[in-house]
Order: C-alpha cells, then sequence, then structure tokens
C-alpha cells in the first residue's frame, strides 16, 4: 500500500477530494481551503498546548472550584474534595461520573498526548494502529471534562438565596475550562499521519497487513 | 495541479484506496489502519431540515426558560442557562462564562443555522454566498458544541443540590433532553455529504470502498 505523500497526493481536509503535484499553500479547486500534506507546524503547536495544559492543571487541581456561603460558614472545594463529599454520602454513581470527567479523563488526555509526540519524534513503528485507536479516543472523550465547568456555573446559578445560601465560582474552575481548551486545542493540532510516517521512513517494503 | 478522482485517501495513515460502490448500509475502513473512511456520496437525507428546525425551536425553549428550581427555606429561586451566565459574567469567572456561552450557546446555534443556510442553499439551487465558507466552518464547528455534556451537568447538579434542597426540573431541562437526541441524529449526518452533492449528478454511486 502506498500513502499519498510517497505519490505526491494530497486530500483536503475538509471536502477530501485527493489533489495531485499540489504544493503546500496551495488552495483547494473544489472547496477553497488551504491544502496541506500534513497540518503545519503539528508537533511544535502541539507540544506548546500540552504544556500550557500541564501547567494549568495544577491551579486546577490545588485551587477551589467553587465557594459555599451559608450562614454558619464558608466552605471551598476543589475537584477531588467534592468527589470525596459524593463518595461518603453514598452517592457513588456521581463520584465516580465526576471522577472520571474531572481526573481520569484530563491525566489520559495528558499522558497519551505525550505518548504520542514522543513516539512519533522516536519515529516508533510499535503500535501503529493502537496509537492510531488512542488518537481517535482523545478526539472523543476531551468534551467530556467541561462537566464541572458546566456544573458549577449551574450550581452558582441555583444557589442564590439570600439568608441561606449562596454558592460563588472559585479559581480552578476557569484554570480547569483553561486545560480542557488546551487540550483540546492539542489534540486538534496533532496529525496522525505523522504516527505512519515512520513506517515509510524505517522499511522499505510494507508489510501487508490485508484482513 | 489535477485532480484524482478516482481514489480516496485515508485520513488517518494517508494511506491511498480506489473507490468502489458500496450497497446500502455498508461501511468502508482502511486496510492499513482500520479507521473509518468517511467520504460519503449521496443525497442530503430529505429529514434533516426539519430535524434541523426542530433542533432550532427546542434550543430557543432551553435557552429561554428556567432549567431546574430550587426550593428551601420556604424561597424558590430558578436558573436559566442565560441567568446563570450574568452571574457568572464578572471580574476572572467571564472567562469561564465566555467558554460556556462559546460551547453551550453559540456554537449549537451556529451549527444548526448553518445547516439550515446550506441544505436551502442546496434546494433552491441558487448560488447563494459563502456557501464553501460556511461547510468549512461546520467542519471547524464540530468538537466545540457540548451540549449533551451539559446535559449530564444538569443530572449531576440535581443530585448534587438534592440533598440540601428540593429541586424540581423545569421546562428547559427537558427541551435540553429532546435538544440532545436530535443534535445527535443531526450530527450523525456527515458533513462532507455537503461537498458532494455535485458529485451525485455525476454518478449513481450511493457511497465508496476501499480496494
Amino acid at each position: 500500500m502506498k500513502t499519498a505523500k510517497q505519490l505526491n497526493m494530497v486530500s483536503c481536509h475538509y471536502c477530501a477530494k485527493v489533489w495531485r503535484l499540489a504544493v503546500d499553500g496551495q488552495r483547494c479547486l473544489h472547496c477553497n481551503a488551504v491544502l496541506h500534506q500534513r497540518k503545519p507546524k503539528s508537533i511544535e503547536r502541539c507540544w506548546a498546548y500540552l504544556i500550557a495544559a500541564c501547567v494549568m492543571y495544577i491551579p486546577a487541581n490545588l485551587m477551589p472550584i467553587m465557594i459555599t456561603n451559608t450562614l454558619l460558614m464558608v466552605d471551598q472545594s476543589t475537584i477531588m474534595e467534592g468527589v470525596v463529599l459524593f463518595w461518603v454520602t453514598k452517592e457513588y454513581a456521581v463520584a465516580i461520573i465526576i471522577f472520571i470527567a474531572s481526573f481520569v479523563v484530563p491525566i489520559i488526555k495528558i499522558v497519551s498526548l505525550f505518548l504520542l509526540l514522543i513516539s512519533v519524534k522516536q519515529d516508533s513503528i510499535f503500535g501503529l494502529k493502537a496509537r492510531t485507536r488512542l488518537y481517535q479516543m482523545l478526539e472523543f472523550i476531551g468534551r467530556w471534562s467541561m462537566l464541572d465547568v458546566f456544573v458549577v456555573a449551574l450550581m452558582v446559578g441555583l444557589v442564590q438565596i439570600k439568608g441561606f445560601a449562596s454558592i460563588e465560582p472559585g479559581l480552578g474552575m476557569i484554570a480547569f475550562g483553561a486545560v480542557v481548551v488546551l487540550t483540546m486545542l492539542a489534540s486538534l493540532s496533532f496529525d496522525p499521519k505523522l504516527i505512519w510516517d515512520a513506517q515509510n521512513h524505517q522499511s522499505k517494503g510494507i508489510v501487508d497487513d490485508s484482513r | 495541479m489535477q485532480e484524482i478522482t478516482e481514489v480516496i485517501i485515508c485520513e488517518y495513515c494517508d494511506t491511498i484506496h480506489q473507490k468502489a460502490v458500496l450497497n446500502n448500509g455498508q461501511r468502508a475502513y482502511c486496510q492499513r489502519c482500520d479507521a473509518r473512511l468517511s467520504i460519503v456520496v449521496g443525497r442530503i437525507p430529505s429529514n434533516l431540515l426539519p430535524l434541523t428546525l426542530a433542533a432550532i425551536a427546542m434550543f430557543l425553549i432551553a435557552n429561554l426558560f428556567p432549567i431546574l428550581e430550587l426550593q428551601a427555606q420556604g424561597k424558590t429561586n430558578s436558573v436559566t442557562l442565560i441567568g446563570a451566565l450574568v452571574l457568572l459574567n464578572h471580574d476572572w469567572s467571564s472567562l469561564a462564562a465566555m467558554l460556556i456561552l462559546l460551547t453551550t450557546i453559540l456554537s449549537p446555534l451556529l451549527h444548526l443555522c448553518l445547516i439550515v443556510y446550506v441544505i436551502v442553499a442546496f434546494q433552491t439551487k441558487k448560488n447563494l454566498p459563502g456557501i464553501h465558507f460556511a461547510i468549512r466552518v461546520l467542519h471547524q464547528l464540530l468538537p466545540w458544541g457540548m451540549v449533551e455534556v451539559f446535559l449530564l451537568g444538569i443530572f449531576v447538579t440535581m443530585i448534587k443540590l438534592s440533598t440540601i434542597a428540593t429541586i424540581i426540573p423545569e421546562i428547559a431541562m427537558w427541551a435540553f433532553i429532546a435538544l440532545c437526541i436530535l443534535i445527535t441524529v443531526i450530527i450523525s449526518v456527515d458533513i462532507r455529504i455537503f461537498w458532494h452533492i455535485d458529485d451525485v449528478n455525476d454518478s449513481s454511486k450511493s457511497n465508496m470502498n476501499v480496494t
């Protein structure tokens, strides 16, 4: 099987028309989008977004995501404190949903992006299909981490009762939203075709693994 | 630069495949990386326009009416999506308000309106301006609409507050459920179908297959 790059072909990112002998930066004659063999500066942009996401991940977890004012006390809770609170009040299903959406998903995204970037840098031909699946999964799961941001917004809107309780957003909410957006931008700027380019670099004869 | 019409290129691994005719319900997968080959030639499903218009109606209800009502200490308070954003819109938390505005209001609304615009343009066969730009924007918007995540956020908020107050679901919550289902159906139609409307006249192919 030949790749499009080897035969000097490019497919448009948008309309998927295939062009031969197109120069990077030329426009698709069908839909007028800019054509690229690979996403431009894919690795550099992905690293930049990923590192920014890692930095924001620290305040996202350490700073309070919301502040509850009641008659008796002021309570600041971080994401993990929220999960623990649900767990001890025996709301196991909600505790697990929030734990997965707010903790597991961002960690998986950040670790996977590191893995993809480093393996592409190493020109690794190990687990090409598995890494493609990993990338497809990243595209799918990223959005679900926004859950906690939405929950805090709704709580702030709903719990505004004078003389009883009010809820304010905490700085952690912003940092957390930033992590979600930055990891989404990172996975959008990564080009999965780079994973497979390693095979063309390393082996001359491509093994035909026909199904 | 010349167009090659008889092949398609896998968007994940860059492998070239020869087009073939697919029967109804058949799907094509890349032989090298197993990713779905998503180039669709066909007619726009006739129910897409009514579904989109219904989704716009649901969107308006979901955004203009209260989502949840809280009752505690003899007092009640209800929240609309816009109301929650207005409360968030001060100091630094206006950043979070903007993020929520983008993902739950602007992105889904623009998405639905552009689909209506594109379908009307094709069905009236008028050369409406910016049609290709509109379809490219549709591609870009796809990852940023998060209505389904917001719906899960509504449920989590209900459970979270049910321990301290009485929470009553209001009309907009039901509208969000309907909107979520409608958007899922609408998104399941590949946007690429809009790029290949012209091709339908050229051939009777309903879809394409790998070699």
